[in-house]
């Protein structure tokens, strides 16, 4: 690296005084560039910690999640999920792994709390520690000791619920900690810098862990085949000679023949078969994720390319301002590399202001990341300044350098650049030809179209599914879901007057306006089987059990027939209420009310009202549901408060206290809130996008200004010499946006072919945004292209319209 | 009687900078009838570009008025300033200022594009290639500035100055970037133009060619030393 060497406190002094001189370039340049390499070290360093860093895991390439595929008798995967006993017995008979542990997740309720906090936990067994190797802040892991069967009452908790539900205690061991009425010693608490496999999904943090036996599968689940009920994951270290794909084929032996024997008698499972599958850990810990991590790169490396050719522009102006600077160096012997040494001098000096600043930026990215988005971008919460993030930042560094000197370099025509010193400065010797002037103009101008395009569209259709209404009210709704705090599940008599009672004491709080016992219509309701009895067709809706104060509540609008009355409650009266996209499916030019309908349980239930579709957030299709008379023992409410009005969590603990001690508040939130988390996705595509147009035009604009200003510079003799034989300001602004307007057009062209490749490239992705709109949409981002275009015209030639012409000849004689 | 073609009253030109201030012209009064042929010469910083710029209306003067054909222009703004260029001056400078890219014809018949006439391209060409003839080159409409010795060069200049039909020719150092034998063909041109009629006021330092002049006026320090006493209003 001649240039590196040859580069000494003399030039870089030089430089920096040099600079100092010139602070907006300064600015302009560090800001651009800083902002842009920060954006780029963030996702590089989440690109490495993502798909090249090895996971943090003893062994970690041989660490495996087994997966348990029910194939129908079409061969399709119906379900990828384990019954527990396939899991147990895969555990205990499979022998593929040196090391396995089966771990089953649920969520449950520290009663033992004053807060009684909702917590994620983990039935694990013993290996589980030894695959993933935590360290200690505090006690131990699980051992033989706390193996299957030997039912220890004991926990290890996570270090964030040691700090922030104990205070960071450090005589936290042998205390204990009650979960569903069973009362835990708690033996261990991770050490802060474990960085949890997040297998159940991304962004799932566990608290607690428990040993296995402590699960809350249901007993009939436990010996059932057929049925899934509970989340279960399996994880194994491959023994040496054993490959994912060797493991896998055993596995589905091994399972196989065990599940068809014990499923021969359900008449659903006939034809189908088991498939295990076999998957490297950080495989299934990614998910889809790599996807959105190469078009991250992809928008970042476009703004990479604008900056670059604006900032390229800058420094080849800033070369020519300097000419006879650099002439008189010349004159006095200065050689090739000299003038090189001295312009990489100033590169240098500047990229590493830049780098500096865009290592603070990426910095901010990480926790940003951390804080918001740990829930859509795996591993993110291992982001950090690394060893990795260093060396980019040192590479970009010297990369910018060499290339900003180079372009720098290459505007000095040294064989005539002694001509200056006899001429008086018309720009002999430093020039760039037009042609390059047009590229810069081309590629910023392709660049932005497409990436103000691309991003306007993500902007628009994220902001179209924010704006959506759900076709039900929100604003005021409280969603409470309570469960049982012992370990069994109460009889369902005596739920019923429990839940009667806490009723009539939530609406007798001053705040509530109205109450339902029924189930948030945010949550996830699974598909059951509905028969239209007069033809026999078949379709698989969303079942929710409301009862009569459930639409009122949420304000969902009657299309026709009638909401359920207390007596279809009270009753249970074979009756269900459809929505209007399902009573679309069901109509076959007959009337929906007063259809006939079998349902799951062979009874004959009749359609007395239809109402409007409701639509999920984020989702564009209103989902087909139908609504059967609740139950009374039903646990879950919706509250309706009054204007103005709040109920916190406290209050309902309360109140509920006084009911009974034995149910626990599950879950309670408004669904203002629950709605905003679902959209959460949407309002990160909106700030991104939005973020990333105001980037580009900024950046663009800055870039056009930058080439056109330099373009100026250089016809400024034409410039003064056209006023001076009569043209007007408007004249030479037509000139110079005529000029230019071919590179437009080609940079509209480019962005053209370039949307339509990508297209055509991601076609599978793409089709949900394409829509008629879009040409519109198109045709826009092209009028603010060209206004941007037009405004940069606009500003350098101001300089020479608005001053008597006498100040563009000056110096052309 | 003699129509006055430009007349400039107690014209000052100050020049700030931060430190300090320059006169560069000090209330400068001149007349020029038409069909004048006027020197202004002086030696280095005396102000005689300046003096042209503001005649040019390249440049506004400091103070004092100036009258083009017995229109006030002192006050115009830069559009307006343009049209009267436009219509009524044409600029010879020193080094040409011919636009690389344009053709000999084209670059002789700007001035008409910007012209508020708008005339036709057949008028265009009937004017242009009149000027061309004017100055011995019409048989060079094709070629480019470049394609061009510097005296071709100059008379390109001489006849788009020519074009619009100007009440008056500013000449700015006609031969400073020429060799002698050329320069000596440009003066014999313009004093040809002349005779046939044109106004033309010329800067010069070379005394020789300053004497080609009919009337010579001389600056020194900002301030007329020496013309003749008819064009002096005081």
């Amino acid at each position: 690296m001649n240039f590196f060497s040859n580069l000494t406190a003399y030039q870089l002094k030089q430089a920096w005084l040099s600079l100092k001189k010139k602070p907006g370039f300064v600015v302009s340049v560090v800001s651009t560039m800083g902002i842009t390499l920060g954006a780029l070290l963030c996702v590089l360093t989440l690109a490495y910690v993502m798909l090249l860093k090895p996971l943090p895991y003893p062994e970690q390439d041989k660490l495996v999640v087994v997966k348990h595929e029910f194939i129908d008798e079409n061969g399709r995967v119906d379900v990828s999920a384990f019954p527990y006993p396939s899991a147990m017995y895969l555990y205990e008979n499979n022998q593929v792994f040196d090391l396995s542990s089966v771990a089953i997740y649920q969520e449950s309720i520290v009663t033992s709390l004053n807060e009684q906090p909702r917590v994620n936990t983990a039935a694990v067994t013993s290996q589980w520690f030894q695959l993933f190797a935590p360290s200690f802040a505090l006690g131990r892991g699980f051992e033989q000791t706390e193996a299957i069967g030997l039912h220890q009452p004991v926990a290890i908790i996570s270090h964030d619920t040691w700090v922030n539900h104990y205070h960071s205690d450090s005589q936290i061991l042998n205390k204990k900690l009650t979960l569903s009425g069973i009362s835990y010693s708690i033996i261990g608490v991770v050490a802060k810098n474990f960085i949890e496999p997040q297998i159940h999904g991304v962004g799932l943090k566990n608290d607690i862990w428990l040993p296995l036996d402590f699960n809350s599968i249901d007993e009939r689940y436990k010996t059932n085949w057929g049925a899934i009920g509970g989340n279960i994951a399996v994880v194994g270290k491959l023994k040496n000679d054993m490959s994912a794909a060797q493991a896998s084929q055993q596995l589905t032996l091994l399972i196989s023949q065990v599940w068809q024997e014990n499923v021969t008698h359900i008449e659903h499972f006939k034809g189908w078969e088991i498939n295990v599958s076999v998957t490297l850990a950080k495989k299934i810990i990614l998910a889809d994720s790599a996807q959105s991590l190469y078009l991250l790169l992809a928008g970042v490396i476009g703004l990479v390319i604008i900056a670059t050719a604006n900032i390229a522009n800058l420094f080849i102006s800033q070369t020519v301002e300097k000419r006879s600077h650099l002439a008189i160096n010349v004159a006095l012997g200065a050689k090739k590399s000299h003038l090189f040494n001295s312009l990489f001098a100033q590169a240098f000096l500047l990229n590493l202001l830049a780098i500096l600043l865009a290592l603070a930026i990426s910095w901010c990215g990480f926790v940003f990341i951390k804080l918001h988005l740990a829930s859509r971008l795996p591993l993110s919460n291992v982001l950090s300044i690394n060893l990795f993030t260093i060396a980019a930042a040192i590479t970009l560094l010297l990369t910018f350098s060499v290339l900003f000197a180079y372009v720098s370099r290459k505007a000095i025509n040294l064989k005539s650049i002694n001509t200056l010193l006899k001429s008086s400065g018309k720009g002999i010797g430093f020039q760039v030809t037009k042609r390059h002037r047009q590229l810069l103009i081309i590629s910023q101008i392709t660049v932005a179209t497409v990436l103000v395009f691309v991003n306007m569209s993500l902007f628009k259709n994220a902001m179209g599914v924010i704006e959506a209404p759900l076709g039900f009210n929100t604003e005021n709704r409280m969603y409470l879901n309570l469960s049982p705090s012992s370990a069994t599940y109460p009889a369902r008599e005596e739920i019923s007057p429990i839940m009667k009672e806490i009723k009539r004491k939530l609406l007798q709080l001053p705040q509530v306006s109205s109450v339902s016992q029924s189930p948030s219509p945010l949550d996830i309701f699974r598909p059951s089987v509905l028969k239209i009895v007069e033809n026999g067709k078949r379709l698989t809706p969303e079942r929710l059990y409301v009862d009569s104060d459930y639409f009122q509540v949420i304000e969902q609008k009657l299309v026709a027939g009638n909401y359920f009355t207390a007596a279809d409650i009270k009753d249970r009266n074979r009756v269900i209420i459809v929505n209007d996209a399902l009573a679309d499916r069901l109509s076959l030019n007959s009337d929906v009310l007063g259809m006939k309908v079998k349902l799951g349980d062979a009874e004959i239930y009749k359609i007395v009202g239809i109402v409007q579709g409701i639509k999920m957030p984020g989702k564009s299709q209103v989902p087909i549901r139908f609504y059967r008379p609740a139950s009374p023992f039903a646990t879950r409410m919706l509250i309706k408060l009054k204007e103005q009005q709040q109920l916190s969590r406290e209050q309902v603990i309360s109140l509920l206290s006084d009911v009974s001690r034995k149910w626990s508040v599950f879950d309670f939130e408004s669904l203002a809130d629950t709605r905003q988390k679902k959209l959460f996705t949407h309002r990160v595509t909106v700030i991104t996008s939005a973020v990333l147009i105001l980037i580009t035009i900024f950046l663009a604009g800055i870039g056009l200004y930058g080439v056109l200003s330099y373009s100026c510079q250089m016809r400024r003799f034409e410039i003064g010499t056209r006023m001076a034989i009569g043209a007007k300001g408007k004249d030479i602004l037509r000139l110079i946006f005529k000029d230019n307007f071919s590179s437009l057009l080609l940079s509209t062209i480019a962005s053209i072919l370039i949307l339509v490749s990508l297209y055509l490239g991601f076609n599978n992705y793409l089709t949900v945004y394409i829509n008629s709109e879009l040409f519109m949409l198109f045709i826009f981002t092209l009028i603010l292209i060209l206004l941007i275009s037009l405004i940069a015209c606009y500003l350098p030639l101001r300089q020479y319209i608005s001053k008597p012409v006498i100040d563009s000849l000056r110096g052309s004689e | 009687m003699k129509t006055t073609v430009l007349s400039l009253k107690n014209i000052s030109k100050i020049f700030e900078t931060e430190e300090l201030e320059t006169h560069a012209l000090k209330a400068v009064s001149l007349n020029i009838n038409k069909g004048d042929y006027i020197s202004i010469s002086g030696p280095s910083g005396c102000g005689k570009s300046t003096l042209l710029s503001i005649m040019g209306l390249l440049d506004t003067a400091t103070s004092g008025e100036y009258f083009i054909e017995g229109s006030n222009v002192s006050e115009l703004s830069l559009d307006q300033a343009a049209e009267v260029r436009n219509a009524k001056i044409g600029f010879i400078f020193q080094s040409f200022n011919l636009i690389d890219e344009l053709s000999v014809f084209d670059n002789v018949a700007l001035p008409l594009r910007y012209h508020s006439d708008k005339p036709s391209s057949v008028a265009i060409k009937e004017r242009v290639t009149q000027c061309l003839e004017k100055v011995g080159l019409s048989h060079r409409v094709s070629h480019k500035p470049n394609q061009l010795s510097g005296g071709q060069q100059q008379r390109v200049a001489i006849a788009r100055a020519l074009v619009a039909n100007p009440a008056i020719l500013l000449v700015d150092e006609p031969t400073g970037n020429l060799d002698s034998k050329s320069g000596d063909q440009i003066m014999e041109l313009l004093e040809q133009l002349n005779k046939s009629g044109t106004t033309i006021c010329m800067v010069t330092h070379d005394p020789r060619y300053a004497d080609m002049a009919t009337s010579k006026v001389q600056l020194l320090d900002g301030s007329v030393l020496q013309a003749r006493l008819s064009q002096i209003a005081v």
